[in-house]
This record gives C-alpha cells, sequence and structure tokens, in this order.
C-alpha cells in the first residue's frame, strides 16, 4: 500500500463514521447550574496581573493626587509668605542702600 | 437539532454575572450547556466523565469573564475554552504507542478491511465500527494532530473554522492537519502490512 491508497482508505473510513448520527441528550443534568454557579463564586477571585495593575494605578493615583494637593496646601502659605519677606529684604538691603548712597 | 443555544440576552446576563449574580450565572451555563457538552462529546477521551469536563469548562469561563472585551461573539470565546480544555484532558491521556489488528474488536477488524482491501470509493457499511476504529487510531496521534483531525476530517470544519475555535493561526492548522494525515497513512501502510490474527 502506498500514501495515496493509505489516504483514499482513510476518507473512506472517515466517510463511514459521518454518517453515524449523535442523536445524545444535550439537557442539562439536573442541578448542574446550581452547583456550578455556587462553585464558581464561591471560589477565590483568581489572581490576575492586569486587574491587579489597573486597581493598584488607579489607587496609586488618587493617593497621589491627595498628597500634591496637601503638599500645595501646606507649602502655599510659606510661598506666598516668602514672596512677601523677599520684598521686605530687597527694601531692607544694606548692600542696595551702601550702592544707592554710592551712586 | 441545532447547535445554536436557546435566545437569551447575553450583554445583561454577563453584566449581571460580572455583578456576582447567580441567577445570572445558572442562566447562562443553562444557555450555554448544549454548545459546551457538543465540543466535549466530539473530543472527550473515552474515560473522562463528561459532566466533570463540562464544569470545569465553566469553571474556567466564570474565573476568566473579567477578561472577555466582546471582540468575538461570547459562543466563540466559550467554544475555545472547551476545546483547549479538551486538549489539556488528552494531553493528560497516554497515548496508545501502536495498534494491532489484535486490538481490534471483530466489526472494526472487518470494517479496516474493507478499507485496506477495497479500492472503490464506496465506505464500509458499520459506521460506528468506524467511528471506534477512527478513535483507536486517533488515540495514538498527539492531542493537537487528533483534535485538528477530528474537526476538519469528521466534522468538516474549514481551516477558518478550527483557527477560530483553537485560537491557532491558518498556517499553523495546515501544517498540523499535514502532519496529522501522514502519519495516519502511515498506520495504515504498517496495518496492511500487518496479518490480520
Amino acid at each position: 500500500m502506498n500514501s495515496k491508497k493509505a489516504d483514499l482508505a482513510w476518507q473512506r473510513l472517515v466517510a463511514a463514521a459521518r454518517t453515524v448520527h449523535s442523536n445524545e441528550e444535550t439537557a442539562l443534568p439536573y442541578g448542574f447550574s446550581t452547583r456550578v454557579a455556587s462553585l464558581a463564586f464561591s471560589a477565590p477571585t483568581p489572581f490576575s496581573a492586569s486587574l491587579l495593575f489597573e486597581r493598584l494605578s488607579w489607587k496609586a493615583l488618587a493617593v497621589s493626587a491627595l498628597l500634591m494637593i496637601l503638599c500645595l496646601a501646606s507649602t502655599l502659605p510659606f510661598l506666598s509668605s516668602s514672596s512677601n519677606r523677599d520684598e521686605e529684604s530687597v527694601l531692607a538691603d544694606p548692600v542696595s542702600e551702601v550702592v544707592d548712597i554710592g551712586g | 437539532m441545532s447547535d445554536e443555544p436557546p435566545e437569551l440576552d447575553l450583554a445583561d446576563c454577563l453584566q449581571r454575572v460580572r455583578n456576582r449574580d447567580q441567577d445570572a450565572a445558572r442562566d447562562l451555563v443553562a444557555h450555554l450547556f448544549p454548545l459546551v457538552i457538543r465540543i466535549i462529546r466530539a473530543h472527550l477521551p473515552r474515560r473522562t466523565s463528561e459532566e466533570d469536563l463540562a464544569q470545569e469548562v465553566f469553571m474556567k469561563m466564570f474565573a476568566r469573564i473579567e477578561q472577555f472585551r466582546g471582540e468575538v461573539p461570547f459562543t466563540h470565546w466559550v467554544s475555545r475554552i472547551a476545546v483547549t480544555t479538551c486538549i489539556d484532558a488528552l494531553r493528560a491521556q497516554k497515548r496508545r504507542p501502536e495498534l494491532r489488528w489484535a486490538d481490534l474488536s471483530e466489526n472494526e477488524a472487518d470494517v479496516l478491511d474493507a478499507v485496506l482491501s477495497n479500492e472503490s470509493e464506496k465506505a464500509p457499511d458499520d459506521a460506528l465500527a468506524s467511528r471506534e476504529l477512527i478513535e483507536k487510531l486517533l488515540g495514538m496521534l498527539k492531542p493537537e494532530d487528533q483534535l485538528v483531525i477530528r474537526l476538519m476530517d469528521l466534522e468538516q470544519k474549514s481551516v477558518a473554522d478550527v483557527s477560530r475555535l483553537t485560537g491557532w493561526k491558518s498556517p499553523l492548522v495546515k501544517v498540523r492537519a499535514f502532519r496529522a494525515r501522514k502519519k495516519l497513512q502511515k498506520m495504515f501502510i504498517a496495518l496492511s502490512r500487518k496479518e490480520r490474527t
């Protein structure tokens, strides 16, 4: 027997096997869906790196935004007062006074 | 009987399942059971309980449901889970090292005799024995080869269908089918050289 005849033999065998009609029942076994649904929801949530990353990313974003607001809130009075002090120090600057006198 | 499961508002049902609604989960299982059980029966390793395997498919489906993005129809997505679960089950089984005439029943040996000796196109009469014989022959192939031959030769699915069901690229499907058929040819040649016992 050569490859061609072997292939023909396989095709004949398959053609015969295809005539078997499956009339098996596909009805849901009693209690199957309830069992599967309760098992699925009782199982711990599966670990998913992408989901974990997504959740951590949002948390990290929220925490960093909060920190930024807190930093701004805490430094804003200092920044505004220091700019006033700068103006005062410029006004009371002895070097500029000496330069002015020299000029 | 149609392969399509009964009507269900899938989008709504999936949303409820994601919100951990058990009634929706039950509806989804009931809706998909005929589809899943047909895939399992078509590829089932003989000694595996089909109900256990169906449960495994549904557990995987629920575990991965958050990953379903709707890029393919949900039934296709579930079919792929069922097919890969069947491949895993086939991998767990030991492959038959060799098929001998002595391993065949009387009817199977008659069918094999007929297909090996008969030069005509006519298929053998005993369809059930032909099916059993095919199962024994496929039992000697790798799980992926078994799957591709079952889908393409027995279920007459196209390369595109097999690609969709398995997730394999079309060239890979063609190569696997070619190699699997070559192996089957070698088996037939080897059997034809042996004496019927």
